[in-house]
C-alpha cells in the first residue's frame, strides 16, 4: 500500500475523545503512524506478523499494522476509554487486532522473557512491537517511556523489532536504556510532532517537538537468549 | 480469543500462567486461515508449556479432544493439525464476557465486550 492511501485510511481512526493529561495521551497523526508502519513493513516485513501496539489509545497502529498484512495484533492499553474508543475502530475496520486493558507500565501482564510460566522461558512470542508512548513528562507518566522500550523487547522474539518515538532530546538515555535491555538500537528518523494545545497546561496554542523515530531489535537472532543478556556489537 | 490468552499471565505472579477462563458469553469467529503463521505459534521457544496450558484450557472449556495431547512431528506442513490450531486459537470461544481467574492468587479479571482487563 501506497503512503497517501495508508495515510487516508488512518484518517478513518477515531481518536479518543476525552484526552487525560496524567496520562499523557497524544494521538499519534496519522501520517507519522503511516511512516512508522511502511518503515516497519521495509524492514521487518508485517505481512503475517504478530504484531503488539503498546499504549494503542484509539489503535491506529495496530490497525495500520494489520491493513499491511499482519495476521494478528495485539493492541494494549491502560485506559478503558481509549479501549473503547479501539474496539469501535477494530469493528469499523474490520481487521484481526485483540485489545487487552493491562498497564504497560508496570509487571507485565503479558507472558514474556522474564515472567514467562517456564523459569528458562527465552523470549516473547511478537514479531514487531510498535508504540508511540508517553514521552514521560508529567509526574504521573515519569519514566513511562523507558518503561514502555522495556516492555517492548521483552515481547518481541529474539530478533525480532521495537519501533518506538521518543523525544530527541532523550536521545543519548534511549540509546542507553535499550542497549541495557539488550536491545540493538538505530534512530531510524527524527521527526517533529506538532502538538495542538490539548491540556489547560499547556500555554502556547501548538508546540513542536523533536521526536527521535527508534527502531530496536532484540538480540539473540536464531537462538535462545535471556532476556537482558547482552547483545555482541 | 485463545491466541491471547495463551500470552497472558497475572500481573505481578511467577506463576499466575494459564489464567482460568469463566465465561458467560462467548461467541465463534471466522477468521484467514494463514498456514505459515499458525505454524510459527507453535514453533515459540516454550512450545510444550504453552501447548500444555492450551490443552488445559480447552478442558476447561469443554473442548478436550480438539487437539492432538501433543504437537505432531513436522507440524509445519500436517494442514489438519494446523487448520485445527488456526480454529483453537483464532476462531472458536472467542469470550465477550467472563472473567480471567489467575492459578496462582485466584485474583479475578473481567472480560467485558470481549477486552480483558488486567489492570
Amino acid at each position: 500500500m501506497k503512503l497517501k492511501q495508508l495515510v487516508g485510511e488512518l484518517q478513518g481512526v477515531q481518536t479518543w475523545r476525552h484526552p487525560k493529561s496524567e496520562l499523557e495521551q497524544y494521538p499519534t497523526p496519522p501520517d507519522i503512524a503511516a511512516h512508522m508502519l511502511l518503515a516497519a513493513d521495509a524492514e521487518d516485513g508485517l505481512e503475517d506478523a504478530l504484531v503488539a501496539d503498546l499504549g494503542c489509545g484509539g489503535g491506529v497502529l495496530g490497525i495500520g499494522a494489520a491493513l499491511l498484512g499482519a495476521a494478528h495484533v495485539l493492541a494494549v492499553d491502560l485506559d478503558p476509554a481509549a479501549l473503547e474508543v479501539a474496539a469501535e475502530n477494530v469493528e469499523e475496520f474490520e481487521v484481526p487486532v485483540s485489545l487487552l486493558g493491562c498497564d504497560v507500565g508496570a509487571p507485565s501482564g503479558v507472558a514474556d522473557a522474564e515472567g514467562g510460566a517456564d523459569a528458562g522461558a527465552a523470549g516473547g512470542a511478537f514479531d514487531i512491537v510498535l508504540m508511540n508512548p508517553p514521552f514521560g513528562t508529567r509526574n504521573e507518566s515519569h519514566g513511562a517511556d523507558v518503561a514502555f522500550l522495556q516492555a517492548g523487547l521483552r515481547l518481541c522474539r529474539p530478533g525480532g523489532a521495537v519501533y518506538s518515538l521518543h523525544k530527541t532530546s532523550t536521545r543519548p538515555f534511549i540509546a542507553k536504556k535499550a542497549a541495557e535491555a539488550g536491545g540493538e538500537a538505530s534512530v531510524v528518523a527524527e521527526l517533529r510532532f506538532e502538538i495542538p494545545r490539548m491540556y489547560k497546561h499547556h500555554r502556547q496554542p501548538s508546540k513542536d517537538v523533536a521526536v527521535d523515530f527508534w527502531r530496536v531489535q532484540r538480540g539473540g537472532g536464531g537462538e535462545e537468549a535471556e532476556g537482558e543478556e547482552e547483545v555482541p556489537s | 480469543q485463545l491466541l491471547t490468552h495463551n500470552m497472558l499471565m497475572a500481573p505481578g505472579t511467577k506463576n499466575g500462567f494459564p489464567l482460568a477462563i469463566e465465561v458467560e458469553k462467548m461467541e465463534t469467529v471466522e477468521s484467514e486461515f494463514r498456514s505459515e503463521f499458525t505454524a510459527r505459534m507453535v514453533q515459540k521457544p516454550v512450545t510444550q508449556v504453552e501447548y500444555g496450558a492450551l490443552l488445559q484450557t480447552l478442558a476447561g472449556l469443554g473442548m478436550d479432544g480438539t487437539l492432538p495431547p501433543a504437537v505432531p512431528d513436522s507440524y509445519e506442513s500436517n494442514e489438519e493439525f494446523l487448520r485445527a490450531l488456526h480454529h483453537v486459537l483464532m476462531e472458536a470461544r472467542r469470550v465477550i464476557d467472563g472473567t480471567l481467574v489467575c492459578p496462582e492468587t485466584g485474583k479475578r479479571f473481567p472480560i467485558k465486550d470481549g477486552i480483558p482487563s488486567m489492570l
